[in-house]
Formats: structure tokens, C-alpha cells, sequence
């Protein structure tokens, strides 16, 4: 059985990860992390009640995910516990994060909540598939509880979009082209992905995966009435991210309000 | 049977008391095990090793959860010390709920989703029930409506 807090004394401590494995958890364990936090910033916010939940519920999974895989990392370094999440969740340089503008981005306006909401899903629930079957046991562990967890906000952000598509088309399809220029930065692949593949980390490539991923969103817009090529343009923005040691504008703030409590008292117990 | 192991016997039959003792802190009656959350207890060379898997890994109230199962257990006469493991296998899902805690959910107007996927309203019985929200107030609980009463029904997921 595979344990994912609290457990390093008495189970022995995992053996040691991969560069290359390593950093392809983090990748997909930042991502989780910032989307979580930005989408936690609609709390109390969210326009409708039934919203506001949802908004808060899904940022808590993510944020669940991102503790459970930044937790395989912590344990593979000897870094066990909340300590060693803590570590790599707040303490690290901005331009050690591994996450894709995707989830780093701001999306203050609810229409590109919304849409980030769909399209990085969309996303991470083909990631997970990737490492159901990973060589790294304690990554495989954890895939069927977020898998279980995934369904729902798959789930939820289908049944919304459908939705406001018949009554806001215009708004959506505007918050889509907004968010064109960071929309597949989540399949900037990890650093050294081949090597991770080779060894097995995950059984499939982002750039696989980007395709998929292509169709289904494509899908979704078809079904609901919008164009499918809203999502094949390319982005005329000047500021793109390249790889996924580059942060977002913006970054080095948002990650300040984030570790802006943890600093005052970094050993305190909550 | 020996002395001994009898013995050991009513030393694990009180830690599974103590870990039963433990109630969710959103439903203040309902214990743990009856939700389903308990997986394992046993006595490891530290102490008592209790395994617990959460009903979502996102859970706020995990934490708390573990440090009410320490202080129930290690509060025995012979316990020294308890250890929390959250363990990610195997997978919790609503199947693990025993009937008495779905009545007892029922009285907080949270119902289970039958096997045929229907649902039936904890406050009219009635059986039309149309879900609202794939997310709800936590992590574990979706939003329906009764079209009868008129009332808000949650659903454990």
C-alpha cells in the first residue's frame, strides 16, 4: 500500500528519483499548484453561489493533487511530511517552478476562468491517464484516487460550458482567443521528457497528447455551437512562453502573495 | 486460544473502539468507519499503525481527522503512541458507507445515488430528484433538487 503523508518512518523512504523524473512530476505537480491557487482567488468571488463552490471544491483537488505528487518528490530527496511539500510547493526561486503559463495565468475576468477551467481538465485528465502505468510506483499509486476526482471537474466544466455557450457565445469565444497565446503552453513538454519516457515515467508524449487533447476541445466546441477553429490560431502576442523553466508576467507577485503567510512564521504549526 | 493472544485480541478490539470513536467533523455524529474511512489497525514495533484513506485527496479536513485518530488512540492505557498513515490504495468511493451512516447522512439531507443512478429526496421521499452542480459546499458532495419539495439534496460522491 502506498501512503501519501506522514508515513516515511515507519515505511522506509522511497528510493531516489530520476532528473528526468523528477522533473516530470514537478511539471505536472506546479501545474496543478497554480491552477489550484488562481482558482481559489474566486472564492467569494465566484458570480453565482453554486459557482463559487465549484470553483473552491475543484481548487481544493488540485491543490490535493499537487501535495500528493510534490509529496513523491519530497520523499524520493529524504524531505518527508509537510515540511518537505512545503519546500517545493512555496520555497523554491521563481525559475525553478516547472508550470505552464496555463495555470499561471491571472484569468481575473470569469469568462477565462471558465475556459482555463475547460481546456486544462481537458488536459490533465490525459495526463494522468499517461502515468497510470508509470515505473515510478508511488506516481502510479496516486492516479486512481485523481482520476475518481478528475471525472467530476471534467464533468462540471462540460455541463457549464455547454451552458453559458448557448447564452454567452460571444463572451466565451471572446475569452478563448484571449487565452490562445497561453491555451498549449500545459503540453510545453517537461524538461528532458525523452529521458523520463525512455525510463518510463509515462507511457505517452506531451506532443501525443497535445493531439488528442486538440480533438477534444475541438469537439466540445462543435457540440456547443462555436467554431472549432476559435482554438487553432496562433497567437500573435509577443510574450510567449518557450519552455517551462520561463514564469509568466505577473509571476513573481502572485508567488509572493503565496508564500506571503507561510514567511512570517515558516515553522509554525496550523 | 492463548491468554496472550486473547489478550492482544482486547488490546486491538479497544484501538478499533478508540478509531471508531472518531466522527467526521463535517457530520459530528457520523464516525469515520461508518463512512468507510478506516483501512487498516494493527500494532507496528512504534506503536499503533492506523491506515485511513481520505474521501478526496484535496480534503481540508485530513488533517484534523488524523489528530483526532492519534489523541483517541494514544488516550488508552497502553497505547504510547499512534501513527495516521493516509494511504492512496485502496480507492474510497460512497460503496464503503454502511447503511446506518447513510440514515444518518439522510438527517442532514445528504443522500447516496442508488445503483440505477436515481436519486430520492431525504426530505419528501419523493423520487424526483434532478442534479444541479457536479461541485457542492465540500469536496465530497455534488447539488441536486428536489422538483417535489422544493428543497436543495446533496449527494456523497
Amino acid at each position: 500500500m502506498a501512503e501519501m503523508t506522514d508515513g516515511a518512518a515507519l515505511s522506509g523512504k522511497p528510493a531516489g528519483l530520476s532528473p528526468a523524473a523528477t522533473e516530470y512530476i514537478l511539471a505536472f505537480a506546479d501545474d496543478e499548484h497554480m491552477v489550484g491557487a488562481r482558482h481559489t482567488t474566486w472564492i467569494g468571488l465566484g458570480p453565482f453561489l453554486e459557482e463559487d463552490l465549484a470553483f473552491c471544491s475543484i481548487a481544493q483537488d488540485e491543490l490535493g493533487h499537487a501535495i500528493a505528487l510534490y509529496t513523491v518528490v519530497a520523499e524520493s530527496e529524504g524531505a518527508a511530511g509537510e515540511a518537505g511539500v512545503d519546500q517545493l510547493a512555496l520555497l523554491r526561486a521563481p525559475d525553478a517552478y516547472r508550470s505552464s503559463w496555463l495555470a499561471e495565468w491571472p484569468c481575473n475576468d470569469w469568462a477565462q476562468a471558465v475556459v482555463r477551467h475547460w481546456l486544462y481538465d481537458t488536459a490533465e485528465a490525459l495526463r494522468w491517464d499517461a502515468v497510470a502505468a508509470s515505473t515510478v510506483p508511488q506516481l502510479a499509486a496516486i492516479v486512481p484516487g485523481a482520476q475518481r476526482e478528475e471525472q467530476f471537474h471534467t464533468r462540471h466544466a462540460a455541463q457549464f460550458m455547454a451552458q453559458v455557450c448557448t447564452t454567452a457565445a460571444a463572451q466565451i469565444g471572446t475569452a478563448i482567443q484571449e487565452l490562445l497565446p497561453v491555451a498549449h503552453t500545459v503540453w510545453l513538454p517537461p524538461v528532458d521528457e525523452a529521458a523520463a519516457l525512455a525510463e518510463g515515467v509515462a507511457t505517452r508524449s506531451f506532443a501525443e497528447m497535445e493531439q488528442d487533447w486538440q480533438a477534444l476541445v475541438e469537439a466540445d466546441l462543435s457540440k456547443w455551437g462555436l467554431p472549432a477553429a476559435l482554438l487553432r490560431g496562433q497567437s500573435a502576442s509577443e510574450q510567449r512562453q518557450t519552455d517551462r523553466t520561463v514564469r509568466s508576467p505577473g509571476f513573481t507577485p502572485f508567488h509572493q502573495d503565496l508564500v506571503e503567510v507561510f514567511s512570517i512564521d515558516p515553522a509554525a504549526v496550523w | 486460544m492463548t491468554a496472550a493472544t486473547q489478550t492482544q485480541n482486547t488490546e486491538l478490539e479497544a484501538v478499533e473502539a478508540a478509531v471508531a470513536s472518531v466522527c467526521d467533523p463535517e457530520y459530528p455524529d457520523v464516525s469515520i468507519r461508518d463512512l468507510g474511512l478506516v483501512e487498516s489497525v494493527e500494532f507496528a514495533k512504534q506503536g499503533v499503525l492506523v491506515g485511513l484513506i481520505p474521501t478526496f485527496s484535496g480534503c481540508p479536513a485530513l488533517a484534523m481527522i488524523a489528530a483526532d485518530v492519534r489523541h483517541a488512540v494514544e488516550a488508552l492505557p497502553r497505547v504510547s503512541t499512534c501513527e495516521v498513515v493516509w494511504l492512496t490504495s485502496p480507492v474510497w468511493s460512497t460503496s464503503r458507507i454502511t447503511p446506518a451512516a447513510k440514515d444518518q447522512l439522510a438527517s442532514y439531507t445528504v443522500v447516496l445515488r442508488a445503483k440505477d443512478g436515481g436519486l430520492r429526496c431525504p426530505v419528501c421521499g419523493s423520487n424526483s430528484v434532478s442534479d444541479q452542480s457536479e461541485a457542492g459546499p465540500t469536496r465530497c458532495r455534488s447539488v441536486a433538487w428536489c422538483e417535489s419539495c422544493r428543497n436543495v439534496v446533496e449527494v456523497m460522491r
